[in-house]
């Protein structure tokens, strides 16, 4: 019996990437994508609080990447880069759905109700009472609470300031601390 | 009701329904859309023109926000060298704020908000009478010292490695990135232009400071004419936290004395590259480009073998350059070709050594 041994490549690190990124080599867009990828999606599925937009979500990331590659200044800065896209990427998608829902019900008051198919099923109670909150409120509490980022990381994320993402995150729990019991 | 740790818990565990194929999905999508980004051209006609005519009143106003904006975050110089022979040039800034540069003084504005102006002075002396707006901050930064004022009269001077302040009328506040200092009117203050570990770097050879590995003894302290007490902070997580706050918050001078803080007392911490490599950025944002290529240096020394080791480098040679030192960004972009002679940056810094 022959034993063959395969010398694998080591991975190339998120700096050798980032560097073909800004060469525009197609092989380490797919890489950097791949390995980011699902953080991504994940992320911008807790914010969102629902499967419907994620793929866009994370398309639109990784073309704003693209675009950006020369501002990320080192790769210890990559994930921060691509939570500040994500969280502005999905701001924009609830601000839409916020402000169709408050037209709705505006009109509802004019036109009779009427069931919205498009309405998007709540993963629980919690998120049913988040989709209550305007995304400015949402967003950074689901930042601070969920996704485990300190202030001023939910701050840069959010592209506000320390205190008003303090301000932010202390009305949406002054409005969701009458859901929980402890 | 439900109970807040379950509901948190649960919607820390949600992960996206995300499999290969949907992966591969989204993949293909955006090497297209970035491939006929690159080729198709924009179409000319109806769909685009309909769309922009809709929109023209939102743009309108977009428009004027915009160029309000922009012409708040341009920066304007107050005035370029002035040669040694000519008198003492008076200019009025659009806030009404009145600023007088002495023969050989240079300064110039490098951010106007609607809340705050930060000048720059690169040397000489400088008589600023700020016009009075509480909700108006006024900054000055002269070397590694920022002068914060809102409505007041004093003089900043900056020699080789001395700021000294002045303040004819009002309050001022000088941070000379180890302490505050609150000036009222008829005081004075003279500190050190360079915290004292970079005053010994820019003193020596260009490529200080040397190696984290050398038993080199912390820097001493500047004597103090004011005395402010400042807590201790005891841990590196701590002051990397502190950093965070700062910056978050706008104290870059602040987030820069803390990283130094860092690299002072814990020499041997597996962050200091990291620590010296954002005070390069803290201090490139603030302009001053010689003490962030100190500090870029300093990682590349702390470090040589790490991964920051070549971005360090790149951005030294590039902040030496910005600073007007082009014989220390030459040493240190061939330092760079040594060492990454393949690196991303080795055809810029091929560029500074020519």
């Amino acid at each position: 019996m022959v034993l063959k041994v395969v010398r694998r490549e080591a991975p190339p690190s998120d700096e050798a990437l980032l560097e073909g990124l800004r060469a525009h080599d197609e092989r380490a867009i797919a890489q950097l994508y791949r390995r980011y990828a699902r953080y991504v999606a994940s992320v911008a599925y807790r914010l969102l609080g629902s499967d419907d937009e994620v793929d866009d979500v994370v398309q639109s990331v990784f073309l704003e990447l693209l675009r950006s590659a020369d501002r990320v200044y080192g790769p210890e800065y990559l994930r921060s880069f691509l939570l500040r896209i994500t969280t502005r990427q999905v701001s924009r998608r609830l601000t839409r759905r916020w402000r169709s829902r408050r037209i709705q019900s505006a009109l509802a008051l004019i036109f009779p109700e009427r069931s919205d198919p498009r309405q998007l099923a709540a993963f629980d109670e919690l998120y049913e009472a988040l989709g209550r909150l305007s995304p400015d409120l949402r967003v950074p509490w689901l930042l601070h609470h969920v996704e485990g980022q300190t202030l001023p990381e939910s701050a840069e994320a959010c592209g506000v300031s320390l205190a008003t993402v303090k301000r932010r995150i202390a009305r949406a729990e002054e409005l969701l601390g009458r859901l929980f019991h402890d | 009701m439900i109970s807040r740790k379950t509901a948190l818990l649960r919607a820390r565990e949600r992960e996206a329904p995300w499999t290969d194929l949907r992966e591969q999905r989204v993949l293909r999508r955006i090497l297209l859309s970035r491939s006929e980004a690159n080729s198709s051209p924009k179409p000319r006609f109806a769909p685009r023109l309909y769309a922009a005519l809709a929109l023209a009143a939102a743009a309108g106003v977009a428009f004027g926000v915009w160029l309000y904006a922009a012409r708040a975050m341009h920066p304007e110089p107050i005035a370029q060298a002035v040669s040694a022979s000519a008198p003492m040039r008076k200019l009025e800034l659009s806030d009404g704020s009145l600023v007088e540069l002495a023969a050989g003084a240079d300064a110039e504005v490098v951010r106007r908000e609607p809340h705050g102006l930060r000048v720059l002075q690169r040397r000489g002396q400088v008589h600023y009478r700020v016009a009075h707006d509480p909700a108006r901050q006024f900054v000055i930064q002269a070397a590694d010292v920022e002068v914060r004022v809102r409505g007041t009269e004093f003089s900043v001077e900056l020699s080789n490695d001395a700021v000294a302040v002045h303040v004819t009328s009002g309050r001022v506040e000088v941070d000379d990135g180890t302490r505050v200092t609150t000036l009222l009117t008829g005081e004075a203050l003279r500190v050190r232009a360079y915290s004292a570990r970079a005053a010994a770097a820019s003193a020596a050879e260009p490529e200080a400071p040397a190696p984290a590995s050398a038993d080199s003894a912390a820097p001493a302290e500047p004597k103090p004419e004011h005395v402010e007490a400042t807590p201790r902070v005891d841990s590196v997580d701590a002051l990397f936290q502190e950093v965070t706050d700062a910056r978050a918050s706008g104290r870059s001078a602040v987030a820069a004395t803390r990283l130094r803080e860092i690299v002072r007392r814990f020499p041997r911490d597996p962050r200091v590259p990291s620590a010296y490599f954002t005070l390069g950025r803290v201090e490139r944002a603030r302009g001053a480009h010689a003490a962030a290529a100190r500090a870029f240096l300093g990682c590349a020394n702390a470090a040589p073998g790490g991964t920051l080791a070549a971005e360090a480098l790149a951005e030294a040679a590039a902040s030496w350059l910005s600073a007007g030192q082009k014989a220390s960004a030459a040493r240190v972009a061939e330092r760079y070709l040594k060492a990454f002679p393949k690196g991303s940056h080795a055809a810029r810094m091929q560029a500074i050594v020519e």
